[in-house]
């Protein structure tokens, strides 16, 4: 046993489940070769519940749609809403202006704000039993579950870029390759790149000169 | 109650700035709920700030960045140093590389596993009093099943942000099950044959 392990502590642990039977459901969902969404509701219909909320992205509108067809025919009462609602602007969220109506890589983003305050004060409002996040972005999800009175599960974490794959980038060239683990093709020529040297300064300057 | 449904929408003026007259509109039927939340931005800072990093953050790295240099930025922007990653056994190998890949940013990481051994998994309340013994300033979830996620992240104090959906079945991407729907399948093709005149 490695120094530190949390296995030499485990007399001391207290057993105390949030619902009866709960290790052992979790121990046994752990080997089962379910999809997130069937394993989910297969939790639900464990804990009783009656009501589920959903917090989604704008961005994954046909997606909360599928899913909430699927809880539908689960038997849930399913209340959804999106991360636009109520238009606050980002003005007054206080984001500045470089930042509001273009993104810096050149996309358009729009001059709303996401409001996960409200998404969590609404389903609190509705009284759901459940909630869970469809595709927050990373500090939007801190918010929602700060907020959230009832326990809160992910179905899907955004990735733009991988086609909210987020774990792609662990084991892939692409991933690697972004967080400075290989050199790179791009990185080698860098390195092999011409140096500019003084003489060339001058030659730039003197043509400047010119016109 | 009536169910609030902004899956029957279709317009999403809301980005816009507008609302649907329709009852199962949320910014037309539950208008006080949205000033509530504006006192609740004004009244904790930390909130606050928490949701303006992140709207910046998804600016700069607007379709380019992946999911975990978002986080890496977040927790930069948010001066946060020391980092939990809470795992499941089944994911020990991603999550192994996540956290190099946090070391390697500048932060201190704190990993623990959801249960101790692989017989069964802790008791929530007590995994999370343990975790905050190691006072962790962020706690990114690298992969916890619906189960345990659901009962051990409501324990928390510190903000809590996901990185991976653990899904058994589609390889840790949860979204590909939609994807692969038949529903989706007949959207695509309505949209990409019908409307778009595309094969």
């Amino acid at each position: 046993m490695p120094t530190g392990c949390p296995e030499q502590d485990r007399d001391k642990y207290s057993e105390a489940e949030p619902v009866a039977g709960f290790l052992d459901y979790a121990a046994r969902v752990r080997g089962q070769e379910t999809d997130r969404i069937s394993e989910l509701i297969e939790y639900a219909t464990f804990r009783g519940v009656k009501t589920i909320g959903i917090a989604g992205c704008v961005g994954l509108h046909d997606e909360l749609r599928v899913i909430t067809d699927r809880f539908k025919d689960a038997g849930f009462v399913v209340n959804n809403i999106m991360c636009k609602a109520g238009s606050l602007t980002k003005k007054e969220m206080g984001v500045p202006s470089s930042n509001r109506m273009t993104a810096e890589t050149g996309y358009s983003i729009g001059v709303v704000a996401c409001n996960p305050v409200a998404q969590a004060l609404l389903l609190n409002k509705q009284q759901t039993d459940l909630n869970c996040i469809i595709g927050l972005c990373v500090g939007h999800d801190s918010v929602f579950v700060k907020h959230s009175e009832a326990p809160v599960v992910t179905l899907i974490a955004k990735d733009r870029t991988n086609a909210h794959n987020p774990a792609s980038v662990l084991n892939s060239f692409y991933g690697d390759n972004f967080f400075h683990r290989r050199p790179s093709p791009e990185g080698a020529s860098k390195f092999n790149a011409r140096r500019i040297k003084p003489i060339d300064l001058i030659r730039m300057i003197r043509a400047k000169r010119r016109g | 109650m009536k169910p609030i449904q902004c899956s029957s929408c279709f317009k999403q003026s809301c980005s816009g700035g507008g609302y649907q007259e329709k009852d199962y509109c949320a910014s037309y039927t539950h208008r006080e709920v949205f000033e509530a939340a504006r006192q609740v931005y004004a009244a904790d800072p930390e909130t606050a700030n928490l949701a303006r990093q992140a709207a910046i953050i998804e600016s700069k790295g607007y379709m380019v960045w992946p999911r975990l240099k978002d986080t890496i930025e977040l927790a930069r922007r948010m001066e946060y140093s020391r980092i939990a990653v809470l795992f499941c056994p089944d994911l020990t190998r991603e999550a192994r590389k996540t956290c190099r890949i946090l070391e390697e940013s500048g932060f201190e990481v704190v990993s623990r596993i959801c249960g101790v051994g692989k017989s069964k998994p802790q008791a929530p309340e007590a995994l999370m009093s343990e975790l905050k013994g190691r006072n962790p300033e962020l706690i990114v979830n690298a992969g916890l099943c619906s189960a345990c996620e659901a009962e051990i992240l409501q324990h928390a104090d510190v903000p809590v942000t996901t990185y991976i959906a653990r899904d058994k079945k589609m390889n840790h991407y949860p979204a590909s099950a939609v994807y692969a729907s038949g529903k989706w399948r007949d959207w695509a093709k309505e949209i990409y044959r019908d409307k778009l005149g595309l094969e």
